[in-house]
């Protein structure tokens, strides 16, 4: 099924490609390779093989498809219509979930290999990227932009969702000077990671959080922090990141990350790393993660992305 | 009163006459094995001459990608950076020409930066490795960026012999000679690789 979706998504954009007139597909491909030293073990794998298409199809109305292969299996992280009018954005679709920093290029493209720990979402089990099928709609002026989900079924990614949105995030974001800061909300219920999910084994989620961006040339602090209850039980955690981007090496971006997330037990976890981009496209990432050596990512992480536009 | 009106308009035009006949213009296309080269930078140096522009000129954001990818300014001009993509951007150049951090900015902000130093700028995003731009920040206005035909046009050029300044991202560059006449235009054709 799912490799149907892919396939049907390449189809789509490259239909929308041959099609003369006002259609226009621009896009990317990228291609993420990765080598981890840790554990007595290394191991080298092809993490990801993704494109994603923009098919400008009326000049406000865009169809967005991000595709590929992770993990040896096929992925539709987002599919959706855009539609822009004034300061207003509606989507309709599979998307990342509004809130907090979501966009997959500042959480990916910026010199961690790993995402922090509250993108797993804790709160529905570790799933990397996840998105969901809904609506959302942004809108409102730059100093103070708001942005609602309505989301369902889950991440199944079986439907559209809309017949069951169990599930609202919110987010409004402002900016003082070098300061950008998001105010989210995330309201509804989902399944627990194990056992199977079963329509009644759905737990209630309600969770507030704060982002930040405060940049000055050369550096950038950002974070998260998130807080709430999850099936009754309490979770809190976050993440901050710094990123310092000296001017006499311009192609390199040194960055450290420590994070919590306290959720039945706590986690912690610190990333000390450095991000090169030797020529247009390429981005390496060399990261040391030191974490509990219970689990996966401790040790030493190695990224090369290649990402071409056409 | 109307000999005074009558000379004015005399001197106007005779003015307006002496202006036009002291600017050539030079034209042409930017070609690379036969094909049409665009944005090709191709400008006069060693002059300092004309004013930059009051308006600001606009480098805008959109799908991860700077529009226009190649430009050509005054000295004195401020550039302005909106964000009119989905993503946040981090404009920056360090390597040549100015140097600047525009740091994050959201999604339908602008960022302004004054361009007060000439030479060739390279405009990178620190998020996206594949967004680049080259803006190249010069003494005079006797400069055009080609079209996607190679076709180049700079006009109100006073008469003289110049060096002309090719340039081009990946074709390199190479350095004419363009004579300019009084009046009229200069068509010079110009390629650009192997040679």
């Amino acid at each position: 099924m799912i490799r149907h979706l892919v396939l049907l998504s390449a189809f789509l954009g490259i239909s929308f490609a041959s099609a003369a007139g006002a259609v226009v597909v621009h896009g990317e491909a990228s291609l993420d390779a990765r080598a981890r030293s840790g554990q007595g073990a290394t191991t080298l794998e092809i993490f990801e093989a993704r494109a994603a298409l923009q098919s400008t199809l009326a000049p406000r109305l865009e169809l967005y498809t991000d595709a590929g292969v992770r993990d040896g299996r096929g992925v539709i992280d987002e599919a959706y219509a855009d539609w822009r009018g004034g300061d207003a954005r509606l989507r309709l679709g599979r998307f990342f979930l509004p809130i907090g920093i979501h966009s997959r290029s500042e959480l990916y493209y910026t010199g961690f290999v790993r995402l922090p720990f509250v993108k797993y979402y804790p709160f529905n089990g570790f799933v990397l990227f996840r998105s969901e099928q809904g609506a959302a709609v942004a809108g409102g002026p730059p100093r103070l932009r708001y942005e609602v989900g309505v989301v369902g079924d889950d991440g199944s990614q079986a439907a559209l969702g809309l017949d069951r949105p169990e599930e609202i995030a919110l987010r409004l974001q402002s900016f003082d000077g070098h300061l950008i800061w998001g105010a989210n909300g995330y309201a509804g219920t989902t399944r627990p990671p194990s056992p199977p999910p079963t329509p009644s084994g759905r737990r209630a989620v309600r969770l507030v959080g704060l982002d930040w961006r405060y940049s000055l040339p050369e550096w950038i602090v950002r974070g998260e922090w998130w807080m709430g209850r999850v099936g009754g039980r309490s979770l809190a955690g976050g993440y901050v990141d710094l990123l310092y981007h000296p001017e006499p090496l311009p192609a390199w971006t040194f960055v450290l990350r420590v994070e919590q997330v306290d959720f039945r037990r706590t986690l912690r976890r610190g990333t000390l790393g450095a991000k090169h981009v030797p020529a247009r496209g390429w981005t390496i990432a060399l990261n040391w993660v030191l974490e509990d050596p219970r689990y996966d990512a401790r040790g030493v992480s190695f990224q090369v992305l290649r990402t071409v536009q056409f | 009163m109307k000999v005074r009106v009558l000379l004015s308009l005399t001197t106007a035009l005779a003015l307006l006459a002496v202006g036009r006949s002291v600017a050539g213009e030079l034209s042409g296309t930017v070609t690379a094995r036969g094909r049409p080269v665009r944005e090709a930078v191709l400008f006069v140096e060693g002059v300092r001459a004309g004013t930059p522009p009051l308006q600001p000129v606009v480098v805008d954001q959109r799908k991860r990608t700077f529009i226009p990818h190649v430009a050509a300014i005054m000295v004195g001009t401020t550039v302005l950076f909106p964000n009119n993509d989905t993503v946040f951007h981090n404009v920056f150049s360090y390597r040549e020409g100015k140097r600047f951090d525009l740091g994050l900015y959201p999604v339908g902000t602008t960022r302004r930066v004054l361009f007060d130093r000439p030479g060739l700028v390279k405009i990178y995003c620190n998020i996206h490795s594949n967004m680049s731009m080259f803006l190249w920040v010069l003494e005079n206005p006797y400069f055009a960026v080609t079209d996607a035909r190679g076709a180049y046009r700079i006009v109100s050029i006073p008469p003289g012999s110049y060096s002309l300044r090719v340039w081009h991202e990946r074709l390199g560059e190479r350095t004419v000679t363009a004579r300019v006449p009084a009046t009229g235009a200069v068509v010079l054709d110009l390629t650009l690789g192997a040679r």
